[in-house]
């Protein structure tokens, strides 16, 4: 079978090792931008798209489907983010007469309305939070006519991925934060309909994940907590979720497959819940993707995710059996982002100038960097992921930690060091932090180290003194290597 | 023996080198920096103590450095001694790019006399545009700067003798 991989970066790259391995030919396509990009270097073939803006390659419909007519793929993998979750996408592949490696498009429909999804779910028996199952009324001038507790949220109806999610704390501010929402649900989503929702305190974010075979069986392979949040961006998971009753485990995965038995649910699915401090659970939403996070799924299950979407595509059925999925150990992925912590996690862009990663016993690192790769600002900045397993949740952080620690990143500033400092903290290494946690963070160390920029000092000096000129550049762009000859000539 | 101001992140220290004899604010350190590869890694000894540390060049005396994952940029400039060629590449009021971000154009030429504060470069970042001051009053010895260029942060644009 022949694959074109509808993404980029390090989840491109980690879906064509498979289906390198089960002997699919892989299509990638790129952006003018990533032309030299470890994912267009590594498939079979490779197709340009257009421009380096995303919306002009990598979500235009038209042209994704135009590359896999042209090399004759048979199927897409839309990867996560992008067109992963646009049901016109999924129809138009289809349409094509090629393959969709995921949920059926109305099943994608389904999952993006954030309303009809909750429906769903409680027609299938899952615990929802109390609230109207309807969009707030345009029309209606005084939201607060609706019997409200807060504080409450305002989410976009076909938002996603943490995004179009206002925070309201009094009836004063309802009007304005509803107008702020559906500005920016109409701008991100192409839809200003959004729903209030209670704000559930001290909330753990437990996801189950789920493999449908769209008729109706379904399997679960075990949950994660992805907690660790950044403004509602996740920056750690794990799985299985720490301190978790053996109960309540087995009801949200009974939960999880319930639904999924109800959809019919075809391909990866992720069913997300929050856990309040009762310890009751309530449905939040169902993504009709492969994630970010999936690694940690694999590295406990011993499972390879897109091998089973593919083996799906394949034979219309499971290789794999409830029997066969039993978790062993701890993993904990942590997201490499280029972003700045010390000026508010602002993104950077750069060359990467310096590059050692991680390796070692139980230590994955999936990511697409390379020495002298240009990271800009038209994509997201998550530049890794490193993912740790281990016999036990303090090993896994231990080795995750050792992990972080190895991997060498020079010419942008990373998150790498808060990271650390979140593995360090003793909410974290009590499997107590919940959603709230990094709103609050106070590192136990200060990132800053006297003794290391001391050394900087000295080294700098005396790189200065040795050679009288400064260290060999590593060659990026036109702009500095005319620099740097400038310079040479007035010595 | 050389003195040289080196500002790393928030700190500046005074550091004097005189071969692998060396003394940091005053006080005396024997180290040695080898050359680990040819793009910018390089160890530093002191005693028993190791150090890896990477080097990238942003400018003519501005490094970006990665050390025990720390990403701090380091400053340095010669202070005193040996009498510096006629075009010396270390100057103490060069004009750098605060943020990544394109260069717009220069307001001034080669050769110019600017005051202190005088605006020299026009660059726009984060959909702003500003203009960048030079720190002391000199002539403009060289200009860096192609209008609608790109630029790294602490790029050099501007060199200016003081």
């Amino acid at each position: 079978m022949k694959i074109l991989v509808a993404n980029r970066g390090e989840i491109a790259l980690r879906i064509m090792r498979t289906c390198w391995e089960l002997g699919h030919q892989s299509v990638a396509i790129y952006s003018e931008g990533d032309q030299k990009a470890q994912h267009t270097r590594y498939a079979d073939e490779s197709v340009c798209i257009g421009p380096a803006q995303a919306a002009l390659s990598y979500l235009n419909i038209e042209r994704v489907i135009a590359a896999a007519i042209q090399t004759g793929a048979q199927a897409i993998h839309p990867g996560y983010g992008f067109l992963s979750e646009n049901p016109a996408f999924a129809r138009a592949v289809e349409d094509a007469g090629l393959i969709f490696i995921g949920p059926r498009p109305e099943t994608i429909a389904l999952t993006g309305d954030k309303l009809a999804a909750r429906k769903a779910a409680r027609e299938a028996g899952l615990p929802v939070l109390p609230g109207s199952d309807n969009p707030l009324d345009e029309n209606q001038s005084d939201p607060s006519q609706q019997a409200i507790t807060f504080p409450v949220l305002v989410k976009a109806v076909s938002g996603g991925g943490g995004r179009g999610i206002r925070l309201v704390h009094n009836l004063e501010e309802l009007q304005q934060m509803v107008t702020a929402a559906r500005q920016e649900a109409q701008a991100a989503f192409g839809d200003n309909a959004v729903y209030l929702e209670p704000l559930v305190q001290q909330a753990r974010h437990i996801e189950v994940q789920i493999l449908g075979d769209g008729q109706g069986h379904v399997l679960c392979l075990g949950e994660r907590e992805c907690s660790i949040q950044r403004r509602r961006q996740k920056l750690i998971e794990e799985a299985p979720a720490p301190n978790l009753s053996r109960a309540l485990r087995k009801e949200l995965h009974g939960a999880a497959v319930r639904l999924g038995r109800s959809l019919a649910y075809r391909s990866l699915g992720t069913v997300e819940f929050l856990l309040d401090n009762l310890g009751k659970y309530y449905f939040i939403e169902i993504n009709p993707r492969i994630q970010v996070e999936h690694p940690v799924t694999e590295m406990v299950t011993g499972i390879d995710l897109v091998r089973a979407q593919l083996e799906l595509v394949e034979y219309g059925s499971f290789k794999l059996k409830q029997e066969h999925i039993s978790p062993r150990g701890w993993a904990i992925e942590a997201r490499v982002l280029a972003e700045d912590p010390d000026l508010g996690f602002l993104p950077v862009t750069g060359e990467i100038t310096h590059l050692q990663e991680p390796a070692g016993t139980g230590i994955r690192l999936d990511s697409a960097l390379f020495l002298g790769m240009c990271v800009t600002a038209d994509y997201d900045s998550l530049i890794a992921k490193v993912i740790a397993w281990a016999e036990d949740r303090p090993s896994a952080i231990r080795r995750l930690q050792r992990g972080l620690g190895e991997f060498k990143i020079g010419g942008i500033p990373t998150d790498i060091g808060f990271l650390q400092q979140v593995l360090q903290s003793p909410i974290f290494q009590d499997g107590r932090a919940d959603t709230t946690y990094l709103d609050t963070f106070q590192p136990v160390e200060p990132l800053d180290r006297e003794d290391v920029q001391r050394e900087v000092a000295l080294a700098a000096a005396m790189l200065m003194d040795q050679t009288q000129v400064a260290p060999r550049d590593v060659r990026s762009n036109d702009g500095n290597n005319w620099l740097m000859t400038a310079w040479r000539e007035q010595m | 023996m050389t003195i040289y101001r080196v500002s790393v992140g928030n700190r500046e220290y005074q550091v004097e080198v005189a071969g692998n004899r060396l003394r940091v604010d005053g006080e005396q350190i024997q180290a040695n920096l080898t050359a680990l590869n040819e793009l910018g890694l390089y160890l530093l000894r002191q005693g028993d103590m190791l150090r890896e540390m990477h080097f990238s060049n942003k400018g003519t005396n501005i490094f970006t450095a990665l050390a025990e994952g720390r990403h701090l940029v380091a400053q340095v400039e010669r202070q005193n001694g040996k009498a510096r060629p006629k075009n010396s590449a270390l100057s103490q009021s060069d004009v750098c790019a605060p943020m990544p971000g394109i260069v717009i154009k220069a307001m001034v030429q080669e050769g110019d006399f600017v005051e202190k504060g005088q605006a020299v470069v026009v660059m726009e970042s984060m959909k702003m545009q500003m203009e960048l001051r030079a720190p002391a009053a000199g002539e403009v010895t060289r200009i860096f700067v192609q209008p609608n260029t790109q630029v790294d942060k602490s790029t050099v644009l501007v060199k200016i003798k003081a």
